[in-house]
């Protein structure tokens, strides 16, 4: 019982952390129409911002609450700044050839960022992980029984962190004027413009929305994993995809829901797939073929084939509407 | 804005427009004045909507050029040529369907009053010469606050928004879709979501509106309806209005002056009367055999 406890825990602040990276992907989806690839690159560029900045303030100042917030700011601002940046000089110019084009520049741009970063020059930080600073100062916030539920401080926090901003997305799409045009532009951007939406201007935004929020989810995980490296945008950023892809792509609710889907079922293989296995392997004579049985390293077979299935299954997505071509 | 008095709301001086080897419009010449109500009428693949596509900044002119209220608006974008003043609706139906029907036309108020910095300045620093990156940085700190106002439901927000819901509320009751407000666009009948096409195209306050095939799908009694509704709007909102029309009835009933288009080039202008009896209107419409009848005809019965 106590174990599932603290895998539902676990599960929920990693899903929340995906969320917050997928919501990029379907936020871009919905404008555009453009899968953006490099989505987990910039926030990968994000974590090593704050990394960056955090070296800057010190040991002493980062873990202060101050100096957590100002890390947090700065790289989403830069992020924003990038994302801009990467619309404007990218996609824009290819934004009437076919949407092949911009995907293929997209996959560009994520190998450019992660492959870039690897580099020893100048400011860039070479291809080894880093320790990523502990701007928030780890202590075990909640135990129960005699260590059998952990909930850490970190782990709160950053879930109420990753929720404040959804909300506040949230607010953003379906009660202000921009989330107005954004919603207008989604539908239809011809449209739209017509009806005196400044279209590029919206999209831009966007952008920098999606990879401001990238950056926030970035430091999080990074904080979760101790750790930063240029991949990790490729790795994370995929499991946001799929997420996106799971709760419909394009639909802002949907991202979140199927990235808290994909967080709890991650962790629960970790959990429970060795058990399984092994169960399995003990009737059926596995063992023999060499196959694994410490679950976590099912967990990305799970996530992906998650994926397959709803594919198969619900190509739309959990929460998407199916859409009715028209012959 | 320095309206020289009879310069007109929209002018087309002799444009034309080429897609690659094809001469979709040639020397196209229009002047829409206040409490204008044109019409622009020919056979199918005539050039009307590219017509309507080159005054909304969708095409650019490959020569000659259109001016709103005096300014040039070649190459200018479709959103600041709409904020010129200029609004239409389109052939097949082109609304955001799965909005209600009110969010729909309040979509299309973007235009009114701004936080920060207000709508005018930023339409007047983005005619003028100032950089572009400036503009957008006021564009996104008025957003920016804007958002905080919905996030901590500011009296000025809450007052703003309800001065929107009022004026799309308003724009729905002219044209009698009051009882739809909360409906998704796409579940309207044929009828009622060309209004509220109409009605959108208006929430952006426009001088000029042009309407694409505004009756087409209707009955004949709505056409009726329709045709009222469009004199209405005119003097309501003090328009200049120019219809592109299938319908001749309905054309010839409330249009003074038609423009007839056939493969680009203009065969004919003026009054219904005057275009009626054009013998190049006939024969575009009816055919060479069929004019040539007519001639006669009119000819013998001279």
């Amino acid at each position: 019982m106590n174990d599932l406890i603290q895998h539902l825990i676990n599960g929920l602040a990693a899903g929340t952390i995906y969320a917050l990276v997928a919501l990029g992907y379907t936020m871009v989806y919905g404008v555009l129409k453009l899968i953006n690839f490099a989505h987990g690159d910039v926030m990968m560029v994000g974590v090593y911002m704050g990394y960056a900045t955090a070296g800057h303030l010190g040991r002493e100042h980062q873990s202060t609450f101050l100096g957590a917030t100002l890390v947090f700011l700065l790289s989403m601002a830069g992020c924003g700044l990038l994302g801009f940046l990467i619309e404007r000089l990218a996609y824009r110019p290819l934004r009437d050839k076919s949407r092949l084009t911009s995907l293929i520049t997209a996959i560009g741009i994520s190998f450019t960022l992660s492959y870039g970063f690897q580099l020893d020059i100048g400011f860039l930080p070479g291809a080894s992980p880093r320790a990523f600073p502990e701007i928030i100062k780890p202590h075990e916030w909640i135990v129960i029984g005699d260590h059998d539920v952990i909930i850490w401080n970190w782990q709160v926090i950053s879930f109420l962190i990753a929720i404040l901003l959804m909300l506040g997305l949230q607010i953003l799409v379906f009660r202000t004027r921009f989330g107005r045009a954004m919603r207008a532009v989604s539908f239809d951007h011809r449209i739209a413009a017509l009806m005196g939406i400044p279209v590029d201007r919206v999209i831009a935004f966007t952008f920098m929305l999606g990879s401001a929020l990238a950056a926030g989810a970035g430091i999080l995980y990074a904080i979760k994993d101790t750790a930063v490296q240029p991949l990790m945008g490729l790795y994370v950023g995929l499991k946001a995809f799929v997420a996106a892809v799971i709760g419909g792509i394009g639909h802002v609710p949907g991202a979140v829901a199927g990235a808290i889907l994909l967080g709890l079922t991650e962790e629960f293989v970790v959990g429970y797939a060795g058990d399984v296995l092994r169960g399995l392997g003990a009737v059926l004579h596995l063992d023999s073929l060499g196959v694994g049985f410490t679950g976590s390293s099912w967990r990305d077979a799970v996530a992906f084939g998650f994926l397959i299935i709803v594919l198969l299954v619900r190509p739309e997505g959990i929460f998407g509407r199916v859409t009715a071509e028209k012959v | 804005m320095n309206l020289v008095p009879g310069e007109p709301l929209l002018h087309a001086k002799s444009v034309s427009i080429q897609f690659g080897g094809l001469r979709a419009l040639t020397d196209f010449n229009l002047e829409i004045h206040k409490g204008d109500l044109k019409g622009l009428i020919g056979p199918n693949g005539a050039g009307k909507t590219t017509a309507f596509n080159v005054l909304t900044g969708v095409y650019r002119p490959t020569s000659g050029d259109v001016f709103v209220s005096g300014n040039r608006i070649n190459g200018r974008k479709p959103h600041q040529i709409n904020r010129l003043g200029v609004a239409r609706t389109f052939q097949n139906i082109r609304l955001f369907k799965e909005l209600t029907a009110i969010d729909n036309v309040k979509v299309a108020c973007l235009s009114e009053s701004y936080s920060v910095v207000r709508r005018e300045t930023l339409d007047r620093l983005e005619r003028g010469t100032s950089a572009l990156w400036f503009t957008n940085a006021l564009h996104a700190l008025n957003n920016y606050v804007d958002w905080w106002r919905a996030l901590l439901l500011t009296p000025g927000f809450l007052r703003e928004e309800a001065e929107v819901t009022k004026k799309a509320e308003g724009l729905l009751e002219t044209m009698g879709l009051l009882h739809r407000r909360d409906e998704e666009a796409r579940n309207l009948p044929y009828g009622e979501q060309r209004r509220l096409e109409i009605a959108r195209a208006l929430a952006t306050n426009p001088k000029v509106l042009l309407l694409d095939e505004p009756a087409a799908g209707m009955n004949t009694r709505e056409k009726a309806d329709l045709m009222v509704l469009i004199r209405e709007l005119r003097e309501k909102f003090s328009l200049g209005i120019l219809v592109i029309e299938h319908d001749m009835k309905l054309v010839m009933g409330i249009c003074e002056h038609i423009t007839v288009l056939d493969h680009g080039e203009t065969i004919a202008a003026g009054g219904p009367a005057e275009v009626r009896t054009n013998p190049k209107v006939i024969e575009a419409y009816l055919g060479e055999s069929f004019a040539a009848a007519h001639a006669a005809a009119a000819g013998s019965g001279a």
